[in-house]
């Protein structure tokens, strides 16, 4: 062993070395002489050309130093590195285009697969790895409260205060809350999202304004004048970018603007369902002292040198003194995020995932490949025999293998990259525009670098895998006996095989489960009538009496219209998921005490609303529509947790005390209506709580129509009506309510379908792979199958010990198949909602299809193999 | 250009590469030249017959070779003689002065001969 190393040594390493060496000498002799010539007056032309004769033959002389150094033929002096590349890369260009339907399958193959995961990761980097738009951002935290880090929710300011006055881990914390506000100067008026913010807010960020200043602390107190921070895309929008904002009034007087935000500033929630946050306004923080009342999210900037999991340490001892101090109303815990957790969003994971089946595509892919040119190598065998006889070396012929295998995925990835346009066009206008990221891909650097990277890698794993089975078992001529080499390369077919079937099985459970959740998502009673329902939200710049007059105005104008049968109102809309106001409540025969009293969201709903969405009244009945009614109605899920009973009918109950002598105002239930799922179905239905829309005085209402005929006819007759009412009021959330609720699943049935597309993709190239891989495997085993016909084997003898040996395989691949999306579905089902039962019945599909494919692919074959005249089949071998 | 001249047997550019290297290293384009310098430009070979004989040389253990500068600045293999080298010239030489005594005499006792 040790000899033959040595002598290797001596043949490759250090032959090349002298070799190398010897090259160098002559030609520095070449140059010596060259110089002198031309020194004598010679142009540099003719001395070279005089060099060289007088050197005589060059080949020849290097020939015989190497002969006098007993150099391996192999090891001459390497050619320029770019020529011999060149070399091998024109050799394979001429060797691909003399196959055309080889090399074009292998490309098509190769170009689904990078297209697939550059698109995807074209949508992944603007989503996920695009720099957050803050200098510094790593530092950034987000503070939520609640039990514990799965289960969150926003905080109350007295808590916030607490930690920022205790916490030393972070320079600031600031809170905010989203706005809503009706802007009515211009044309057009509208109801616009934006932020209220607390002090340190911008600093946190570490972002500075383009024109104008931040907020004072005196803008932060009681009766201050109003002012406003735009944001940049609104300011050019509906201020003309007016370089003299700064200082004016806007919206009627309404705001002082002091700031306009650069354009690259995004809100750390930089869209709430699909608006921009568009402006920012001062929080007043001594409006706010009910520590029961969790509405604000916060975030802080670590100080330097303190670590996210000290900041949590040193927040869950705060909050654990706070909660001794204030045992009923503190948050009994805070649990810190990371900004980019945050800002990505619930895409995060989702998309992680799809591109994780991006992956497993490209790798069938690859297989696929990598078995085409494992198949090309064998066929080339006696080639690469002969050229390795005539002093090839083996790391010259796996350059060439490499070059091919290069030059395949760099085809595929042309092909790849000029359909990934399109692809991520359609993706972006397929996607929903709740999924970040979309509307800001564009194709960047990283995008090409990332499709390079792919290129590159699915080059070498394609070029590898058949040299890695088939070159490496290859001997100049006589070298190898032939079974043994046939036993290596039917082994590496067989790990292609389970390989496929491996990656291919969790494909489709994957995408099996998000369709069967989406489907569960989709059939699932809200509990309320979307089709044929028409929302919209007005908002008055009055309250009470004022507000409740013009509302029963508008109201009135719209039943007016003949094809809306009902009109409710209702101070939050289902679905819109903007305005959560909820409460605590006791009643005087239920569980419930004051320091323990059962929470539910309140509403304030006119009778019709229950009509036009058509929710049951199971019990009871509706109450007086008036100012100072006293009835109200509450959800069949309010009463079970109140009671644990709906025949509740003639109850009473009040809100919960927060200090013994708070006022008491008992209210009567006179009916229960049944559950709805206000927040989508992806959402546990809440508790509700409903009072009569008369005793509410919001200044905005949302309305709920029951119509009928044509969408856009009906939606222009409504708009006109509100418009004769109110000419100078917004029209917000003016939407259907089947476009709403197929607005909450878009998302996922954008991911649903998008993977299923991948697990589609990848089962059709895993069965073409399989397929081609056992057809052509039992194909070669011709001469083999002969020989045991010769030997008296039986047709069926042959036949069943192709199958055998195919179900081993496939059954091994299956098995790791089934394993690995087992343990997938363990871990996706604690990411996505509804995945809790493992589809068994598309794994089984997929498995019992794939080996169906293998075995079609192996029986015809060997039942020819096995009909052929033993005698032909022998000579034929 | 002068008319080419006879190939040197074999053996003698050996020789003429040893005693060159006596006085001293030289890298292998220097030894060319100095045998041409030397025989007057009598001896002419094709250049690159020398390589060969170098590295037969070099082989056997005649010469010691290393990578270094030559006077004209360039990187070159110089080459020395060792003591096996030394003892090979002095023998060498030795059979070839006879050699060439012999054949001077035959040449003369022939052109005696002739010119009767």
């Amino acid at each position: 062993m040790i000899d033959r190393c040595v002598a290797w040594w001596r043949r490759n390493v250090r032959g090349r070395g002298l070799a190398r060496s010897i090259q160098e000498e002559m030609d520095g002799h070449l140059e010596e002489e060259t110089d002198r010539l031309v020194a004598a007056g010679r142009s540099q032309a003719s001395a070279e050309r005089e060099a060289r004769r007088r050197f005589g033959d060059l080949a020849r002389y290097r020939r015989a130093g190497h002969i006098a150094y007993g150099i391996d033929a192999a090891a001459r002096p390497r050619q320029h590195v770019f020529e011999a590349l060149w070399r091998d890369v024109t050799h394979s260009a001429r060797s691909l285009v003399q196959r055309p339907s080889w090399t074009a399958l292998a490309v098509a193959t190769l170009a689904l697969g990078i297209s697939g995961n550059t698109a995807l990761f074209w949508v992944l980097n603007a989503a996920l790895l695009r720099p957050l738009p803050y200098p510094d951002a790593e530092g950034v935290l987000f503070l939520w409260s609640g039990e514990d880090p799965a289960n969150v929710a926003p905080n109350s300011y007295p808590d916030v205060a607490d930690w920022r006055a205790q916490a030393t881990t972070f320079e600031k914390l600031a809170p905010y809350n989203i706005a809503l506000r009706s802007f009515t100067d211009g044309t057009e008026p509208e109801r616009i999202l934006g932020a209220i913010v607390d002090a340190g807010f911008f600093d946190i960020l570490g972002v500075r304004p383009q024109l104008g200043r931040t907020f004072t602390a005196a803008e932060r107190l009681e009766g201050a004048e109003p002012v406003i921070i735009l944001d940049h895309y609104l300011w050019q929008r509906r201020y003309g970018a007016d370089p003299d904002i700064v200082g004016r009034t806007i919206n009627d007087g309404a705001f002082r603007v002091v700031g306009v935000m650069p354009p690259e500033f995004d809100h750390p929630e930089p869209h709430w369902d699909d608006e921009r946050t568009s402006y920012w306004l001062p929080l007043v923080g001594s409006r706010f002292t009910d520590r029961t009342r969790g509405f604000l999210r916060t975030i802080g900037r670590l100080r330097e040198n303190a670590t996210m999991a000290e900041a949590q340490a040193e927040l869950t001892t705060i909050a654990s003194r706070v909660r001794a101090q204030h045992p009923q109303d503190a948050t009994p815990g805070v649990w810190v995020r990371p900004l980019r957790e945050e800002f990505a969003g619930a895409a995060r994971r989702p998309l992680l995932m799809l591109a994780l089946a991006a992956g497993f595509v490209l790798l069938i892919a690859c297989a696929n490949v990598a078995h085409l040119l494992l198949t090309r190598t064998l066929e080339r065998k006696n080639e690469f025999a002969v050229r390795l006889a005539l002093g090839a070396s083996r790391g010259g012929l796996l350059r060439l293998q490499l070059v091919e295998g290069l030059l395949l995925a760099t085809a595929g990835a042309i092909v790849g990259l000029v359909a990934t346009s399109p692809l991520a066009e359609f993706l972006s206008a397929l996607g929903p525009t709740t999924m970040p990221g979309f509307e800001a891909a564009t194709l960047d650097r990283s995008v090409l670098l990332f499709a390079a990277l792919a290129t590159g890698l699915t080059g070498v794993v394609t070029s590898l895998l058949p040299w890695a089975s088939g070159l490496n078992s290859m001997a100049p001529p006589g070298g190898q006996t032939r079974s043994s080499a046939g036993r290596l390369n039917r082994r590496s077919r067989h790990l292609l095989i389970v390989g496929e079937v491996v990656l291919a099985i969790p494909l489709l459970v994957g995408a099996a489960m998000l369709m069967q959740s989406l489907m569960q998502l989709g059939a699932q009673d809200l509990g309320f009538r979307q089709d044929g329902v028409l929302t919209l939200r007005l908002t008055v710049p009055a309250r009470g009496d004022e507000a409740r007059a013009f509302f029963e105005e508008v109201v009135d104008g719209l039943r007016a219209l003949p094809q809306v049968s009902n009109v409710g109102s209702v101070s939050s809309l289902p679905l819109d998921g903007l305005n959560y106001t909820g409460g605590t409540f006791v009643s005087d025969t239920g569980n419930a005490t004051d320091a323990n009293p059962v929470g539910a969201a309140t509403r304030w709903a006119s009778n019709d609303y229950f009509a036009a969405l058509e929710i049951p009244l199971l019990a009871g009945r509706w109450p007086e529509d008036e100012p100072n009614s006293d009835g109200v109605v509450v959800s069949a899920g309010f009463a079970s947790s109140m009671w644990g009973s709906t025949d509740i009918v003639g109850q009473r109950l009040r809100a919960a005390r927060r200090e013994p002598d708070d006022e008491v105002h008992w209210r009567t239930v006179v009916g229960v209506v049944g559950d709805v799922n206000e927040r989508g179905p992806e959402f546990e239905p809440d508790v509700f709580v409903f009072l009569p829309a008369a005793t509410a005085a919001w200044d905005s209402m949302g309305l709920v129509l029951r119509t009928q005929g044509p969408r856009t006819q009906v939606a222009a007759d409504v708009r006109a009506a509100v418009g004769r009412v109110a000419p100078q009021i917004p029209i917000t959330s003016f939407a259907w309510m089947e476009d709403r609720l197929d607005g909450r699943l878009s998302s996922r049935r954008f991911r649903a379908l998008l993977l299923g597309g991948f697990a589609a993709l990848g089962l059709t190239l895993a069965a073409i792979g399989v397929f081609g891989v056992v057809s052509h495997s039992v194909r070669s085993r011709d001469h083999e199958l002969g020989i045991r016909m010769a030997l008296g084997a039986m047709t069926r003898d042959v036949t069943m010990l192709v199958i055998r040996e195919l179900a081993g395989v496939v059954g091994v691949g299956v098995t790791i198949g089934l394993a690995v999306a087992i343990s997938a579905q363990r871990v996706l089902g604690h990411l996505v909602a509804g995945l809790e039962t493992l589809p068994a019945g598309t794994a089984f599909a997929a498995a019992a299809f794939l080996a169906g494919v293998a075995l079609v692919a192996g029986y015809l074959p060997a039942r020819r193999a096995a009909r052929v005249d033993p005698l032909i089949a022998l000579r034929r071998g | 250009m002068p008319a080419p001249k006879p190939d040197l047997l074999r053996g003698t550019l050996d020789l003429l590469v040893l005693e060159v290297l006596r006085a001293g290293p030289l890298h292998g384009y220097a030894i060319g030249q100095q045998i041409q310098r030397l025989s007057d430009d009598l001896l002419r070979v094709e250049q690159g017959s020398l390589y060969p004989a170098l590295y037969r040389m070099h082989r056997r253990g005649w010469l010691r070779s290393r990578w270094g500068t030559a006077s004209s600045g360039r990187r070159a293999r110089i080459y020395s003689l060792t003591g096996v080298g030394k003892r090979r010239l002095a023998s060498e030489s030795a059979a070839w002065r006879d050699y060439a005594e012999g054949v001077q005499r035959v040449l003369e006792q022939l052109s005696e001969h002739g010119d009767s």
